[in-house]
C-alpha cells in the first residue's frame, strides 16, 4: 500500500471538507490538495514540482468547468498521465461519454447519504493505494 | 406482191394489233389502280383532317382547363396564356398579350431566369424549371414553380417558348410553418434535456451537502463541540437557503415560455423606474436612466425580469468605490437596442458564450445562482431578438439587447 497525493478540484467548501475529513479519517499519510477549479488546478499542478497521483474533478463549477479542465490536461504532454476520477452529482449520460472519450480513469456519483459517501471514498483509496502510477523520466 | 409476203405482213399486223391491245389493256388497269389510289388518298385525308381538328380540340381543352397556368412566349414575348394563368395574375389574356415576362417578374428574381432562358434558346438545354415570384395585378407577389420547355421547328430554331406555372405561395408558406414548428419542438426537447441535467447535477448537489451538515452536526452534538456544531449550523442554514434560490430559480426560468402569451402595451420608463425601486441600490452606486424610453409590446413581467436581471447584475459586479450603472436605448427601423452599462470588474473573453448557461456562475458568491443570464437569454429569444456584450476586465461591461418592434 503506497501513500497517495490526491488533488480534489471541487468548488463547494463542505464537499472538501467532507473529502478531507473522511481520507485523513483512513490515513494521515494520504496527502490531499484542494483546488476550487479548474483555472486553480492548472496553476496547481504546474507550479509545484511534485505531481498528483490521481486528480479528482467535479464537472460543475465556476470559471473553468470539469470538461474544459479536462480537455486542456489531457492535451498536456506531462499531465495526461495523471489518472483523472470523476466525482459528480451528474449522471447525465451526454457528460459521462464525453469524459470517457477524454480518457478519463473513473466516473465516480456522489451518493446522497454520507455513510455511502464515506465507503465510496474508501474504496477508492483502497483501489489506487495498490495501483502503479506512470513516472515520467 | 406475192401470197407469201401478204400473208408475212397480214400476221405481223396481226401481232401488232394484239400487242396494241395488251398495252391498252395495261394502261387502262394502271388508270383505274391510279384512280383507286387516289380516291383512298382522299379518304385518308379526310380522315385526317378529322383527326387533326379533334387533336387541336382535345389540346385547346387541356390548355383552357388546366389548373396550372400556361403561358406561350417568344424572346420574352407574351404570346398566349390560359384562363389558368390569368386567373393566378388577375390580368385579362389581351392585357397579358401586350406584356413581357420581365413587366410581371419581381425584378431580383427576373436575372436568374433570364439566364437559363437564353441557355435554352442557345439550345445548351431543352428546358429548366425554377421557383421564381410574379407580380399579379394588384401588386401583391406570388411564388410559383415554373416549368419552361423550348419548342423547336425541324431546324432546330426555337418557335415558342412555353411555361407552366404552378402557384406554391401556400405550399412555401406551409413549408415554412412546419420549420418553425420543428425549430420550436427542437428547441423544446433541447430544454427538457438541459433541464434534467440540471435537476440531476446542480439540485442535487446541495442535499449532498445537508445530508454531510447532518451527520457532522450529529457527531458534535455526541462529542460536545459546540463551536463546530454552530458552525455546521450556519452552513446548512445556508445552504437551505441557496437551494430554495436555485429551485426559484429553476422555476422562473422554466416559466419564461410556459405562461399565458400576453402582448400588452408596456410603458419602459414606468417600468424601469419601478424595477430600479425594487432593487437595492447601495449608496455608493448611482443610477442613470435615460430622460425617456419608447412604448413597447410584450408581457410587462417579463420585460421586468429582463431589465432586472441585467440592473442587479450590473450592481453585483461593482468593485469600486463610485459605481455607476446606466440604462440607454437607441430605436433602429425595425427594433429597440437597449444597453445596460456598468463600471464594474468586467467579464473576461473566455467567458463570453458560458456566461449565458444555465447555472454557470463567475461568481464564487454563495447569492449568485447562475440562473439570471440564463433567463435574459431565454426572454430575449422569446421575443426574437438578440443579446451580447462589450466588457473590459476591469473597467466594465456593456450589455446589449434587442427587441422586435
Amino acid at each position: 500500500m503506497r501513500n497517495l497525493s490526491l488533488l480534489l478540484i471541487e468548488d463547494d467548501e463542505i464537499e472538501t471538507l467532507k473529502f478531507q475529513k473522511i481520507v485523513s479519517s483512513i490515513s494521515e499519510k494520504h496527502k490531499v490538495t484542494i483546488a476550487q477549479n479548474g483555472e486553480e488546478a492548472l496553476k496547481l499542478v504546474k507550479n509545484i514540482g511534485q505531481l498528483p497521483n490521481v486528480i479528482l474533478l467535479d464537472l460543475n463549477m465556476p470559471k473553468l468547468n470539469g470538461l474544459e479542465f479536462l480537455k486542456i490536461l489531457k492535451n498536456s504532454g506531462v499531465l495526461k498521465y495523471i489518472p483523472v476520477v470523476i466525482l459528480t452529482t451528474s449522471n447525465y449520460p451526454n457528460d459521462i461519454l464525453e469524459c470517457y472519450e477524454m480518457g478519463i480513469a473513473g466516473y465516480l456519483m456522489k451518493p446522497l447519504k454520507y455513510q455511502d459517501y464515506k465507503k465510496l471514498i474508501e474504496n477508492f483509496i483502497t483501489y489506487w493505494s495498490v495501483n502503479e502510477f506512470a513516472r515520467k523520466n | 406482191m406475192s401470197n407469201t409476203k401478204i400473208d408475212i405482213l397480214q400476221r405481223a399486223l396481226e401481232r401488232e394489233r394484239i400487242a396494241r391491245k395488251e398495252a391498252e389493256r395495261i394502261l387502262e388497269d394502271k388508270s383505274r389502280q391510279l384512280y383507286e389510289l387516289s380516291e383512298e388518298l382522299k379518304k385518308t385525308n379526310k380522315a385526317l383532317q378529322g383527326n387533326l381538328s379533334e387533336k387541336t380540340l382535345e389540346l385547346q381543352a387541356i390548355f383552357d382547363n388546366s389548373s396550372l397556368g400556361i403561358v406561350l412566349t417568344k424572346y420574352g414575348k407574351i404570346i398566349e396564356t390560359n384562363k389558368a394563368f390569368e386567373e393566378l395574375l388577375g390580368f385579362t389574356s389581351e392585357e397579358l398579350k401586350q406584356m413581357d415576362v420581365k413587366s410581371i417578374s419581381v425584378s431580383n428574381d427576373y436575372p436568374n431566369s433570364r439566364d437559363l432562358m437564353e441557355k435554352l434558346n442557345n439550345g445548351i438545354i431543352d428546358k429548366f424549371s425554377v421557383n421564381k415570384r410574379y407580380v399579379k395585378k394588384d401588386s401583391t407577389v406570388i411564388w410559383a414553380k415554373t416549368n419552361v420547355a423550348a419548342i423547336r421547328d425541324k431546324s432546330g430554331q426555337i418557335i415558342y417558348q412555353v411555361a407552366l406555372v404552378e402557384d406554391i405561395t401556400e405550399d412555401l408558406k406551409l413549408q415554412e410553418e412546419r420549420k418553425e414548428l420543428i425549430g420550436d419542438l427542437k428547441k423544446k426537447n433541447k430544454d427538457l434535456r438541459d433541464f434534467a441535467h440540471i435537476v440531476s447535477h446542480d439540485l442535487k448537489s446541495p442535499l449532498r451537502s445537508m445530508d454531510t451538515l447532518i451527520n457532522w452536526l450529529k457527531e458534535h452534538c455526541e462529542s460536545g463541540d459546540t463551536d463546530n456544531f454552530n458552525n455546521a449550523y450556519e452552513m446548512l442554514i445556508d445552504k437551505l437557503t441557496k437551494m430554495d434560490s436555485l429551485i426559484d430559480g429553476v422555476l422562473r426560468y422554466s416559466s419564461i415560455d410556459s405562461v399565458e402569451q400576453i402582448n400588452e402595451e408596456v410603458d419602459l420608463k414606468m417600468l424601469l423606474e419601478d424595477t430600479v425601486n425594487m432593487i437595492h441600490i447601495p449608496d455608493h452606486i448611482e443610477m442613470q436612466l435615460s430622460n425617456d424610453f419608447p412604448v413597447i409590446n410584450g408581457d410587462f413581467f417579463r420585460i421586468q425580469q429582463l431589465f432586472q436581471n441585467l440592473i442587479s447584475n450590473a450592481i453585483k459586479s461593482i468593485d469600486k468605490p463610485q459605481g455607476k450603472v446606466s440604462v440607454q436605448y437607441q430605436s433602429h427601423d425595425h427594433f429597440w437596442e437597449f444597453s445596460v452599462s456598468d463600471n464594474g470588474k468586467g467579464i473576461p473573453e473566455a467567458y463570453k458564450e458560458k456566461i449565458f448557461e444555465m447555472f454557470q456562475s463567475l461568481d464564487d458568491q454563495e447569492d449568485s445562482t447562475g440562473v439570471g443570464l440564463s433567463i435574459v437569454k431565454k426572454i430575449i429569444e422569446y421575443y426574437n431578438g438578440d443579446v451580447w456584450f462589450e466588457s473590459e476586465v476591469g473597467k466594465g461591461t456593456t450589455f446589449y439587447f434587442t427587441l422586435k418592434k
